[in-house]
């Protein structure tokens, strides 16, 4: 199916447009990160619905508007977003490949301080994974690390 | 967009007349139903780009069209797993584009099979 036109359409118009529309994209990737010494790992899950747009092109905007807004909302004194256009007015993302959407949503959803920097330091704190490698149960979830057989 | 109706106001024949802002800005603008067992997955959404898996009962959800501000709203729902004793969900992490929730039952974090929610607000 074609995308509309959407340029200047807002963002949840286009989103309700793909609900309808496109048929939704169980990926399974999942992508494990440890951002604090003191938490566990954490385990990014991509959204079916996200997915299928990111898949379709021309609906999400670019990555960089994130950023913005993420930037923005660090101010001091923050209390409303009066940049919120650049969702909407921004030339929409072309259709992705299933990995570049995991690497698009790790850019918009992991923390920049693991994503920029995931392999300096003794190991790694970011990992691109299948969902059947991570524990099929949820023993000692709270003490999840990545392991060095998930990082190899 | 073809197929847009352009009205302030809605009018009933008998119930009366409503402004279409309470439409607009009273709608849901984001929900989820996250299987929080196991390898976690979203079961369906919309608004919601993925969701961490943050620890034991942890899950923080993020949305694709920003919340103009933090001061939005969400509600949540969750089917007990072990019992309903000391079973809540609590918000946790909140921003214009995350907002977490996390499950207890016992009075401790609980995984659960089932955790639906949906937040009003104005998108920014």
């Amino acid at each position: 199916m074609q995308t509309p036109d959407f340029k200047g359409t807002h963002l949840f118009d286009r989103l309700c447009w793909a609900k309808e529309n496109l048929e939704p994209v169980q990926s399974d990737y999942r992508v494990v990160y440890e951002d604090s010494i003191d938490e566990c790992a954490k385990i990014l899950v991509p959204d079916l619905n996200w997915m299928a747009c990111a898949m379709q092109g021309g609906i999400l905007p670019p990555v960089w508007v994130y950023h913005e807004l993420a930037k923005d909302e660090a101010q001091p004194g923050f209390t409303k977003h009066t940049r919120g256009h650049l969702l909407h007015e921004t030339e929409p993302m072309p259709a992705m490949t299933e990995e570049e959407a995991i690497e698009y949503l790790i850019q918009k959803d992991v923390p920049q301080a693991v994503w920029q920097n995931w392999d300096e330091g003794n190991r790694p704190k970011m990992v691109i994974c299948r969902k059947q490698q991570l524990p099929q149960t949820r023993e000692w979830r709270n003490a999840w690390r990545i392991s060095d057989e998930l990082a190899a | 967009m073809a197929g847009t109706i352009a009205a302030d106001t809605l009018t009933h024949s008998t119930a009366g007349s409503i402004a279409t802002n309470y439409v607009v800005e009273g709608s849901v603008k984001s929900w989820a139903i996250l299987n929080g067992t196991g390898t976690i997955s979203l079961d369906d959404s919309l608004n919601v780009a993925s969701v961490a898996d943050s620890g034991t009962g942890d899950y923080d959800f993020t949305h694709s069209s920003a919340f103009s501000s933090s001061n939005y709203c969400t509600t949540t729902a969750k089917n007990n797993t072990s019992s309903n004793q000391g079973a809540n969900l609590t918000l946790t992490n909140r921003s214009t584009t995350v907002r977490g929730v996390k499950s207890y039952e016992n009075n401790s974090a609980t995984d659960c099979s089932q955790v639906c929610f949906q937040t009003s607000g104005d998108l920014a």
